[in-house]
């Protein structure tokens, strides 16, 4: 899924907005943020390993266990689970890889896929837009 | 081994019926049931949650039994999909996400050398319904 789709999907699982979140719903696809602006792909539901169940897994627990000195780390942690659930559910992934090379993909029509991405643009939006705004205007002034 | 299938042997007579649909499906099912777990902070509704979901989890490997569909493929779905739902349930607990990582572990070794895994949901759930009554 697209990255606004995974903020949206972290925002409504953990329902408080948070940057750290935010980041934490892009970590795994970090890779892809870096071959953005040349336009270089690795192909649809491509995934570095970060986002699997195995090395992701690894992230979660280091996060998960330095949030006890680093409270921001709790919905960091939470983030990158979002993300790597959404991809799980939405896409082709091989969630042991690595070490085993099966992949797993629901294959969900592409219709199906749309109608999940507005359904959390639009629920995300809905319940959490005037969180998002105010952030933004923050931001910018 | 035989222990695992006499473990097959009980839940599978428990089953109501088997419905001709993909096991997978199944799976995923019993993965998206425990998501109302990150809503909810009474013990009890946790532990319902988690039991349907458990009881999604016994149901996709009854009907895979029963209709012939066993497959490696449903395996290592039933598996991603049971440590995700793991993931989900024990987020809020990070205490006990040492026991998830075992748990991913093994799964692999489960692929590799049909190592067993450890029941994590159920004895969290036995543990939550034990909360809520004390």
């Amino acid at each position: 899924m697209d990255l606004i789709s995974h903020l949206f999907f972290a925002l409504l699982l953990y329902q408080r907005f948070d940057i750290w979140l935010f980041i934490g719903a892009v970590i795994p696809d970090i890779d892809k943020i870096y071959t953005y602006p040349k336009k270089r792909f690795r192909g649809a539901g491509s995934h570095t390993a970060l986002g699997e169940l195995p090395f992701g897994a690894i992230l979660l627990l280091a996060s998960a266990s330095l949030s006890i000195f680093y409270p921001f780390l709790t919905s960091l942690t939470f983030g990158m689970l979002t993300h790597m659930l959404l991809d799980f559910i939405t896409g082709e992934t091989g969630p042991f890889r690595p070490f085993a090379t099966e992949r797993v993909d629901f294959n969900w029509p592409i219709k199906a896929k749309i109608i999940i991405g507005i359904f959390l643009w639009g629920a995300g939006l809905a319940f959490y837009g005037g969180e998002i705004w105010s952030f933004a205007k923050s931001v910018i002034q | 081994m035989e222990l695992r299938k006499i473990g097959y042997s009980i839940r599978d007579s428990l089953m109501p019926f088997a419905v001709k649909v993909n096991p997978s499906y199944i799976s995923y099912l019993s993965l998206l049931s425990t998501f109302p777990i990150l809503f909810t902070n009474n013990p009890l509704y946790q532990a319902a949650i988690i039991f349907f979901a458990l009881f999604l989890d016994s149901y996709d490997g009854f009907i895979a039994r029963e209709h012939k569909m066993e497959s490696r493929q449903g395996l290592v779905t039933d598996l991603a999909c049971d440590r995700y739902s793991e993931l989900i349930i024990f987020i809020k607990n990070p205490i006990l996400l040492p026991f998830v990582f075992l748990n991913i572990v093994l799964s692999i070794m489960n692929l590799r050398k049909g190592w067993h895994i450890l029941p994590l949901r159920h004895a969290y759930m036995v543990y939550l319904v034990l909360a809520a009554l004390m």
